[in-house]
Parts: C-alpha cells; sequence; structure tokens
C-alpha cells in the first residue's frame, strides 16, 4: 500500500512537470533574453514607449488590417497632410493638366526603401498596381475610381490620368492606406499585396524592428530616412488593452506617453493626470461627433421626432462632464475650419427643451397620464441608441442623452454591441440613433461625403429616408468631378443645408486627441486624426 | 491498470468527435457566416457578388462533409489555417498564447502550494485553535473576493504605490508574481481546507497509531505518514482545477493586460475571428481532455476502487 | 425535526449567525429597493459628479451624479434575480436528471453520462464564451450558458447520491410495494438528497454570482444603464483613479454576499456530514 502510494505521488508530480514543463520556466526567461535594448529598463534614453490598446497586426500598406499609426511610421505616400494642407511627400512636385485630368508627379530623387533598394517610378507604379488590382476593397475612396491608367514617364516621373477631373485627389493621395509604398522585397510571388506581404518594408522613418503579436512592437529608427528623423533610436508600443492598466502603467513609468487615438485615455483620467503634474497635450478637434438618426424607419423617419431631439439636447453640459471640459460643442456636422464648411446654415437647433416638448405634443407624441414617456397609438416613444460596448464614453454619452430625453418623454435604450453587431447595423441600417464620427481632418468633408453614396456605410442608410436622397446623391457625385471652385462651395452649401434641415446629424462636439506623457518628454505634436507625428519628441536630460 | 488506461483512452474517440464537430459546426451556425465575417475583416462590402467569392476562396462552396474532412485533416496537424483579423497562421498565435496562459498557471499552482499547504498544516495541528479559525476565515475571504477587485487593489498597491512590481504584460520573472496569485487566491480555500481535513483524518489512522507504538518521534510521523497520505486527495483535486484555472485567467488577463489565452478568444470573439475560435475550441477542449485523463487515471492509481467501477 | 437539528448544528458557530443577517439585510434590501432608495437610479446630475458621501448620498455620486448608494440597491434585485435563476434553474434540472440517470442506470444513465462528459471536456468559461460568441453578448445569453454548463455539476452529485440510497432497504420496500419509479424518486429519493443538493446550490450561488458580475466586467454581460453589480464595476474601471469608491462599493457589496452565502453553505455542509456520521 505504502509503495503503491509512493508511487502515485510520482506519477502525479510527474504529469504536472509534463504538464507545464516548457511552459512555467521557458516563459519567462525568453523574455529577458530578448533582442531588444533597453527591455529590462523601459525607459531607457534611446527608447520611447508607448502602448496601444491592441496589437499592430499586419503592417501591408495596402490593407486595412494593421493599425494606421504603425503604417503611417513605415510607409509615405506621394503627397502628406500638414496643418489642413496638402504638401510634398515622396513627390517633391507635380503637375496637372489643364482639363484636371492628368497628373504628373516628379520624384523625389533620395528616397530608398529601408532595405537599401531605391524608391522609384518603377517601383510607384508596382504599388499602384497592386492596390488597383482590388478596386473593389476600396470604393469608398474616390480617387481610385477615378484613375483610368498608371505609367512611367521616366525614372522619377509618374503620370496618373483620370476619368474625370477630380479635386480631391492630391489629398487623397497624402491618406495612409492604401496608397502607399512598400519596397520589392515586400511583395509576394504572385505580387498580390491584397492576400499578404513577405516584410514590412517602406521609405518611412521608422522600420519594425521586432514584434511580438498580441504583447509589443519595437520599431527601430530608419538612418537611411530621406527627411527629417525621429530623436529616439528605438520605439516600443505595448498592447494594453484596458484604459485603466494603460493608466497604471503610466504612472508606474513603464510607459512613457499614452498618445489617445483610440480611446485609452478619458477625459477625467487626462485631468487626473494633468492635476499630478505629467506633461499633457490636447489637440485642435480633429474630427466631429455627432448622432445620425434614421430616417427611413422607425419613431425617427418623422422630421418632427428628429428636431425634436435635436432640440433637447444640451451640448454645453455633455461637454463639460462626459469630456470633463475638454471639448467644445458643434452646431454642425463639419466644423468651420475645414475647406467648402463655413457655409452659413439656414436652420439651426439651439438648445430649448420646451420646443422640442410642444413639437412632439404637436407631432402626436403625448404623456397620457402619469406615465414617464410620450406614446402615440398605444406605442411608447422609445428608441435605441447604437454603440460599441467597450467604447464607455459612447457609453456615458448614452446615459446622459437618457437622461435629457427623458425629461422630455423619450426613452432610450442603450444598446451596447461588439464591434461587428455595431458594424452590421451600421451597414443594414437597424438602428434608431447611431454614434457617428466623421472621418477627420484629412477626409473631411470631401471623402465622407462621398461615402454619403455607399450603401454600407451608416451615413447611407441614415439619409435613406430623405425624400430628394436620389438628388442628394447626384448632387455628391457631379460635385466630386465639379472644376469650378465656386460651384463646388455652392454645391457643398446646399448638401449641408439639407442634412441640416432634415436633422439627420445631431451634432455634438468636436473631437480632439488627448497625450499625456512623463516629465521629461517634449515635443509632441498632433496631425491627422490616426497619426502619431514623432519627429519633434525627445527626452530632455 | 493498463487496461483501465486503455479502456480510457479508447472513450476519448468518441469525444475527439463531437468536439471537432462542435469546432467545426460553429462557423455554420454563427450569425451572418464566415464568408461575412471574412469581408467584414478585409474592409470589403458584403455584397451578393463578394459574399460567392468569398466562399469559393475559403471553399465554404464545398459538400459539408468535404469541407469538415479537409478541416479535420489540417486541425489534426494543428493547422487551423489563417485568422480573419490578422491575416497571419493562427497555430503559431495561438500556441504563444497558450504557453503565456500555461505560465501563469504554473506560478499560480507554486502560490497555491506556499500558501495553502502551510495553512492547511497549521490548521490541522490544532484544529479549532485559533490559527485554525483565522486559516478558514482567510480562505473564505479568497474564495469570496472577485479577482477583478483583487487585481486592480494589487495593482494600485504594489504597482502604482510601492513601484515595486510591473503592473501588466508579461516582461520577466516579475510580471509574473502579481496575476498568478490574484488567479490563485480563489483556490487557496478549497486545498488548505482539503488538505486539512485529510490531515485530521489521517492523525487518527491506524497506520499513525502504529508507527507512534514503534516509537517514532512526532516529527517523523508527521511527514513520513500523515503529509504524505494526506496529500493525495490534494493532488487529484489539483490536476481537475487545472483546466479549470487555465479557461479563469480571463479575467485576470484582462485586469493585468497578460498575452494569454482568455484575451485572445476575447478578442477573436469581439472580431468574430472565426477559424480563430475554432482553433480555441479544440485546444483548450483537448487539453482539458488530456489533464482530466490524467487525473482519473492518477485517483485510479491511488485508488483501485475506481478502476473496478468504471 | 431533522431539520431542526441540522439547523442547530449550523447555527453553532456565531460567524454563521452573523453572515446569515447581513444576507437577509442585504437581500432585503435589495427587494425593498423601490421603497427605500432615496435616489432615481437614473437621473444624472451632472454639476454633482464624483460627489462625496452624504446624507442625500450615502455612499456619494458616480461619475454621471447619480446616487451609488440606490445603484447598489437595485443592483442588487439585478444580480441576485439572475444568479438565482441561473442557479435554481439549473439546479432543479439537474437535480431531476441526476435521480434519473442514478435510478434508472443503464442506457439512460449510461447516454446522460456520455453527455456530461463531452460538457466536462470544455472548461465552462469555454463554453460560456463560445454561446456568447455565437448568440452575442447580453444578460439573457449570459444566463443561457451558465444554464447550459451549470446543470451537469448538479446531475452528477445528485446521480451519485441517488447511486448510494438506490440499494437501501427503504427504497427497495417502495420498489417491491409497486410504486412508479416516478414516485420513488421524488416521494423517497428526492427528500434524503435534498439537504446535500441545497448545500451545494447555495455554495454554486455565490459562483455564480461571481461568474455573472465577472462577465459583466468584461463587457460581456449586463449592459449599461442597468446596475447590475458587475456592470457596476465595470463602469467603474475607468474611475478608479479619478474615484475609487465607485468601484470599491459594488465590490465590496459582491464579497459580502458572496462571503455569506459562502460561509453558510459550506456550514451547512459541515451539518450535514455530522447528520451522515
Amino acid at each position: 500500500m505504502k509503495k503503491k502510494q509512493l508511487l502515485s505521488l510520482l506519477l502525479a508530480a510527474m504529469l504536472l512537470m509534463l504538464a507545464f514543463a516548457g511552459c512555467g520556466t521557458e516563459a519567462p526567461s525568453e523574455s529577458s533574453s530578448s533582442p531588444l535594448p533597453g527591455a529590462s529598463a523601459d525607459a531607457s534614453d534611446d527608447t520611447l514607449v508607448m502602448c496601444y490598446p491592441s496589437d499592430i497586426g499586419t503592417l501591408n500598406p495596402h490593407t486595412y488590417e494593421g493599425k494606421m499609426f504603425a503604417q503611417d511610421w513605415l510607409y509615405e505616400g506621394l503627397t502628406a497632410f500638414a496643418d489642413n494642407k496638402v504638401i510634398p511627400s515622396l513627390a517633391e512636385s507635380w503637375d496637372i493638366s489643364e482639363d484636371g485630368k492628368v497628373y504628373t508627379f516628379h520624384l523625389r530623387k533620395d528616397v530608398v526603401y529601408s532595405d537599401g533598394t531605391d524608391f522609384n517610378a518603377d517601383s510607384a507604379k508596382k504599388n499602384f498596381d497592386a492596390v488597383l488590382l482590388h478596386k473593389d476593397r476600396h470604393s469608398w475612396l474616390e480617387s481610385l475610381n477615378q484613375i483610368s491608367d498608371v505609367s512611367v514617364i521616366d525614372d522619377h516621373t509618374l503620370q496618373i490620368k483620370l476619368e474625370n477631373s477630380y479635386y480631391p485627389f492630391l489629398q487623397e493621395m497624402s491618406l495612409i492606406r492604401p496608397v502607399r509604398f512598400c519596397a520589392d522585397a515586400a511583395f509576394p510571388a504572385n505580387g498580390d499585396t491584397a492576400e499578404g506581404i513577405s516584410q514590412p518594408i517602406g521609405t518611412g522613418m521608422w522600420m519594425l524592428k521586432e514584434h511580438k503579436a498580441g504583447e509589443y512592437a519595437v520599431f527601430e529608427r530608419n538612418e537611411k530616412y530621406w527627411g527629417e528623423k525621429p530623436n529616439f533610436k528605438y520605439m516600443k508600443v505595448d498592447v494594453i488593452t484596458d484604459p485603466t492598466t494603460a493608466v497604471s502603467a503610466f504612472k508606474t513609468g513603464e510607459i512613457d506617453m499614452i498618445y489617445d487615438i483610440d480611446d485609452l485615455l478619458t477625459a477625467d483620467a487626462f485631468n487626473e493626470l494633468k492635476s499630478a503634474g505629467f506633461q499633457t497635450y490636447i489637440s485642435n478637434p480633429q474630427a466631429s461627433l455627432a448622432l445620425a438618426l434614421n430616417t427611413k424607419t422607425g419613431f425617427t423617419s418623422d422630421l418632427k421626432v428628429r428636431q425634436a431631439l435635436e432640440f433637447a439636447i444640451d451640448k454645453e453640459a455633455i461637454c463639460k462632464t462626459v469630456y470633463d471640459g475638454l471639448r467644445v460643442p458643434a452646431d454642425r456636422l463639419f466644423s468651420t475650419d475645414l475647406p467648402y464648411c463655413n457655409t452659413t446654415l439656414k436652420t439651426t437647433y439651439n438648445y430649448d427643451p420646451d420646443k422640442a416638448a410642444a413639437m412632439l405634443d404637436d407631432a402626436g407624441w403625448r404623456l397620457e397620464g402619469d406615465s414617464k414617456y410620450r406614446s402615440k397609438d398605444g406605442k411608447t416613444l422609445s428608441l435605441g441608441f447604437c454603440y460599441i460596448s467597450t467604447d464607455s464614453i459612447s457609453k456615458t454619452l448614452g446615459e446622459v442623452m437618457q437622461s435629457m430625453y427623458a425629461d422630455i418623454g423619450v426613452e432610450i435604450k442603450l444598446v451596447g454591441e461588439e464591434r461587428n453587431s455595431f458594424y452590421d447595423r451600421q451597414k443594414s441600417g437597424e438602428f434608431d440613433i447611431i454614434v457617428s464620427e466623421t472621418w477627420g481632418n484629412q477626409y473631411d468633408p470631401h471623402s465622407m461625403v462621398a461615402s454619403f453614396r455607399e450603401p454600407s456605410h451608416a451615413d447611407y442608410r441614415a439619409q435613406e429616408g430623405l425624400p430628394n436622397k436620389a438628388y442628394l446623391d447626384g448632387l455628391i457625385t457631379k460635385l466630386l468631378v465639379e472644376t469650378d471652385k465656386t460651384r463646388r462651395q455652392e454645391m457643398y452649401a446646399e448638401i449641408f443645408d439639407i442634412l441640416q434641415d432634415n436633422a439627420v446629424y445631431i451634432p455634438v462636439c468636436g473631437s480632439n486627441t488627448l497625450c499625456v506623457t512623463s516629465q521629461d518628454l517634449t515635443g509632441v505634436t498632433f496631425n491627422t486624426r490616426s497619426a502619431i507625428p514623432t519627429q519633434s519628441i525627445s527626452r530632455t536630460a | 491498470m493498463g487496461k483501465y488506461i486503455a479502456k480510457r483512452l479508447l472513450q476519448l474517440i468518441p469525444l475527439l468527435f463531437i468536439v471537432s464537430i462542435l469546432a467545426f459546426g460553429l462557423v455554420r451556425i454563427l450569425p451572418g457566416g464566415a464568408a461575412a465575417a471574412y469581408l467584414t475583416a478585409r474592409n470589403i462590402a458584403p455584397t451578393k457578388e463578394s459574399i460567392a467569392a468569398a466562399e469559393e476562396y475559403l471553399g465554404l462552396n464545398q459538400p459539408l462533409l468535404t469541407q469538415y474532412l479537409l478541416w479535420l485533416k489540417k486541425a489534426a496537424s494543428f493547422d487551423f489555417g489563417i485568422s480573419y483579423a490578422t491575416n497571419k497562421a493562427i497555430t503559431p498565435e495561438i500556441f504563444g498564447a497558450l504557453r503565456n496562459t500555461m505560465g501563469l498557471a504554473a506560478m499560480a499552482v507554486v502560490w497555491l502550494i506556499l500558501i495553502s499547504v502551510p495553512l492547511g498544516i497549521f490548521s490541522a495541528k490544532k484544529p479549532n485553535g485559533a490559527f485554525d479559525h483565522f486559516s478558514r476565515g482567510f480562505a473564505f475571504l479568497c474564495a469570496s473576493a472577485p479577482s477583478f477587485l483583487v487585481g486592480f487593489l494589487f495593482v494600485l498597491l504594489f504597482s502604482v504605490k510601492l513601484k515595486l512590481l510591473p503592473s501588466f504584460g508579461k516582461k520577466d520573472f516579475t510580471s509574473y508574481l502579481m496575476p498568478s496569485l490574484t488567479l490563485a487566491l480563489g483556490y487557496i480555500a478549497s486545498y488548505s481546507r482539503i488538505l486539512r481535513n485529510s490531515l485530521l483524518e489521517n492523525m487518527g489512522s491506524t497506520n499513525v497509531l502504529y508507527a507512534r507504538a514503534r516509537g517514532l518521534t512526532e516529527k517523523r510521523i508527521f511527514r513520513a505518514h500523515t503529509l504524505r497520505n494526506s496529500m493525495i486527495p490534494v493532488i487529484s483535486n489539483f490536476c481537475l482545477s487545472i483546466g479549470g484555472m487555465l479557461a479563469g485567467s480571463v479575467i485576470v488577463e484582462s485586469v493585468f493586460s497578460w498575452p494569454g489565452m482568455g484575451r485572445l478568444i476575447i478578442g477573436s470573439i469581439e472580431a468574430r475571428d472565426y477559424p480563430m475560435i475554432q482553433a480555441y475550441i479544440v485546444i483548450m477542449a483537448l487539453l482539458y481532455i488530456t489533464v482530466n485523463l490524467s487525473a482519473d487515471i492518477l485517483c485510479a492509481a491511488i485508488n483501485p476502487k475506481i478502476r473496478y467501477e468504471a | 425535526m431533522k431539520t431542526r437539528l441540522i439547523l442547530k448544528r449550523m447555527y453553532r458557530r456565531k460567524s454563521v449567525a452573523f453572515f446569515t443577517v447581513i444576507l437577509l439585510i442585504i437581500v432585503l434590501s435589495s427587494i425593498a429597493a423601490p421603497f427605500i432608495a432615496p435616489n432615481d437610479v437614473y437621473k444624472t446630475d451632472l454639476l454633482n459628479r464624483f460627489a462625496a458621501p452624504s446624507a442625500q448620498f450615502p455612499f456619494g455620486t458616480d461619475e454621471l451624479g447619480r446616487c451609488i448608494f440606490s445603484r447598489i440597491l437595485f443592483g442588487g434585485r439585478a444580480s441576485l434575480a439572475y444568479a438565482l435563476i441561473a442557479t435554481s434553474i439549473a439546479s432543479v434540472i439537474g437535480t431531476t436528471v441526476g435521480m434519473i440517470s442514478g435510478y434508472k442506470g443503464g442506457w439512460v444513465d449510461g447516454l446522460i453520462m456520455r453527455i456530461c462528459d463531452i460538457m466536462y471536456s470544455f472548461p465552462h468559461l469555454v463554453i460560456t464564451l463560445v454561446i456568447v460568441a455565437v448568440l452575442g453578448s447580453g444578460i439573457y445569453n449570459i444566463l443561457i450558458a451558465m444554464l447550459v454548463t451549470q446543470w451537469l455539476y448538479y446531475a452528477r452529485m445528485s446521480r451519485s447520491l441517488t447511486i448510494n440510497i438506490r440499494n437501501q432497504d427503504f427504497v427497495a420496500a417502495a420498489r417491491s410495494s409497486g410504486s412508479s419509479a416516478f414516485k420513488i424518486i421524488f416521494k423517497h429519493i428526492l427528500p434524503n438528497i435534498i439537504p446535500q443538493m441545497i448545500a451545494i446550490t447555495t455554495i454554486d450561488f455565490g459562483h455564480t454570482i461571481l461568474t455573472i458580475s465577472g462577465l459583466s466586467f468584461l463587457g460581456l454581460g449586463v449592459q449599461p444603464p442597468s446596475p447590475e453589480w458587475g456592470a457596476l464595476i465595470n463602469g467603474a474601471r475607468d474611475f478608479i483613479y479619478t474615484d475609487i469608491k465607485l468601484l470599491l462599493w459594488p465590490g465590496f457589496i459582491i464579497l459580502l454576499v458572496v462571503l455569506s452565502v459562502n460561509v453558510i453553505g459550506d456550514n451547512l455542509r459541515d451539518a450535514l456530514d455530522m447528520k451522515m456520521d
């Protein structure tokens, strides 16, 4: 008996050893032998450590799986976008034909990919061809729909012909994806980058040095970079899924910077860190947050209901609380700072809950007896507010709206779902109210307006019930190829008025990017909504 | 014994078959379907044509049986295809995550032994004494505390306040300490109690009485007889908990941003990364079956009665 | 008489009485929430965010100026009700199936045990996560998932308890007097295993509360603004540096409830064990 028990104990011990052999001991030693410089001391002088809520993904310049900020670090476009203007990048200059249909790009001659191979017109064409092979994937990007021919004139001259004169072409060539350039070595054997690239090699200021999916990625400064190089030699991006964990890691000094392009920083946390003495930065509004109302189905198909919803929302209060005073209220979908957007709107909606209540009464929605919510024909005025459940700011926004709309007798049901279900709703139009952010200063207004015509977008679904939706879409199509600037301006003004008069969107506030850094960092700047500019950041001694 | 093991292994065959059917069938019943999920991940609008093309590409238009057999053939060699979300091979990613989670569980086991064994032994030395009461209370407290709360409080104390331990991720050995302790706490309660009770039982056993009659010192009796015998129920119970620990780490992984299986599956559910979810089901089931089987065999080795009953 | 004996043994420890009182207070005040809650749980007051505890707001206010105390009271209704629904249905179904399986034996038993084996080849949380993946997140899907996984546990327990007493004299006597299987199971077997099943259910109730709140914490369970405890904690995550009481209060209440349930269940089990000696 005793022997047998001893035996079984031994067996048990062996089983355990087997079960955990290799994992318990191997895992820790592996990261300590990591080739990463400064892995043990993250805040070493030549490494800047930041975090991001998900893995950087596959850094393919032509597809959408990777994270944009990282794609932007590795790859560059023909043009770039800074201070709301298009500036030269890989193309140092360009000529545009009289009719606006032929663009001739003069490429920089001093550019090499990070593997040492030349960037030239052939390479640029190869990239264009790879992107154009899958036009269906990029249907939102009107420039690609317009391209009829890409040809190499000489080593450093690339000519692109368009079907129509398309005025935002240069601006769309500055977008982070899909028209950016990777080296020959990045192309797979069959040349089709849509199925994956062999290695991420671009002309950008950073190179991907090490990538541990789900854990971190390390970028190394590209010493062959043609432009102004970053101050740091390495950039480490840790994956931290939870905003609170990110703040903890920042407070302990494990990370140097939280650059909030994907909701890793709440307004409250930002202000708390600010008062704790950390460096904080806040960008100008880079996009705007709005709520899209469904004009086609449900109770919101009634214009009076939509207008009542516009009047009953106290944007000042939302900015003060949900955004802890960091954001400013918006009264229109696109900020007046954007090109063509400084128009005079015919209709405005100022906070006026009494007026809203009167409008609902008018539309037949009445408060019966002592019920909290209005009803009509036995139906309660109840609307669903759709958002992504992990987006805590939208959740808070929903809760505030719920309270505000309850005051005028409208019930708001919060429909928080996982990301994909939310996207499904955008596509199918199964929503009453849905969070809708404009795309950001690089895309607004033209790219977003162009996408109004795409049935797979929430905006199309929201506008679908407008009596003049077909006219609106036609107007947009004409606008995009209109050559006369004054005429364009008039058309934009008309589009904005249609949306505003019909109360398709409830503009809430501008969206800005927040950033906090440790005390010893300086030089944080902002560019577009999804980019993290790193050149000017440095560590003071 | 050999016969028993053979029998148990034979029983696994239908089980594995059903696991494979479940994992495979999942893609068929999920809302929207695999083709649509694949397209969404690639930013392609799911129209009739694009869905047809994707189904062709993914082989979803073949007869169901063919699809199943193809999938099974690959899955049998742990090839789970390409992730929809990252467009990369699933196998290395999921095994990397598995290793991290197993590492966490292994360290949790170390904590478990370090804490529950002394608790059990000292409680049994003086049943219903002050220490026994304390350890009982402590065990209850550990079993009742939500792990997310404990995790956050640990981070606040050890990382933010005292700056002793890293607050997230897997960097070096020190990163293992807090998450694994958080994971272990829930299990400490039951193990210290099981050990205590079985120690008390064994202390009165005839073996111990004889040993005492033979004039062995109490210390020696305790080590040679009581403790060894009492560890057996603890160990066999414990094998059963390992599977629970591997799955239960999902909350701990979320709190500590630990790159393990839990975070992987939560992310995959959100991204509707169906091949990844399939792989997760298969691997977790295999792992769990293996652990359970080992536990059963172990129990059978300890207690021959089980062998005859089964 | 028997029940009294068990209760008497159970309450030998003062701590059991103490935790019973605590549990009763929490349960009763949750039930009475509409009458005793000082404030509206949904009413936001944007000028009074993160307020310190006061007479008006006994636990202070949250990030939208809502009363934490009232939200916890109402949250208790949801959390306790969900856990109660999940455990009681699982317990009833599982116990019944287990008794049938244990009493009948043969192919019925074989089939049921094979189903158990299959379900047992996945960790519970994995099944829950997969069900959420298929059906989407939300409390009802979570409850379905809990049911699917939990009944097995009861079935196994009641099956082994049934097998233990199946061949005892009184069951044999009932069988020979021509009672139907249905009658034997519910008249003779059930009363004998019910105390143990209650003890198991009690402890499982605590686990269920922890699991549901854990899933809500991961954002898969109860959706806001419903003040379920797990959802309160999930909402508090982003504010632990701004105001940690948002996390501590619901966390502390969950801890208290689960602790009370565990202590009571454990002592009940001990009391029953003694009876069997």
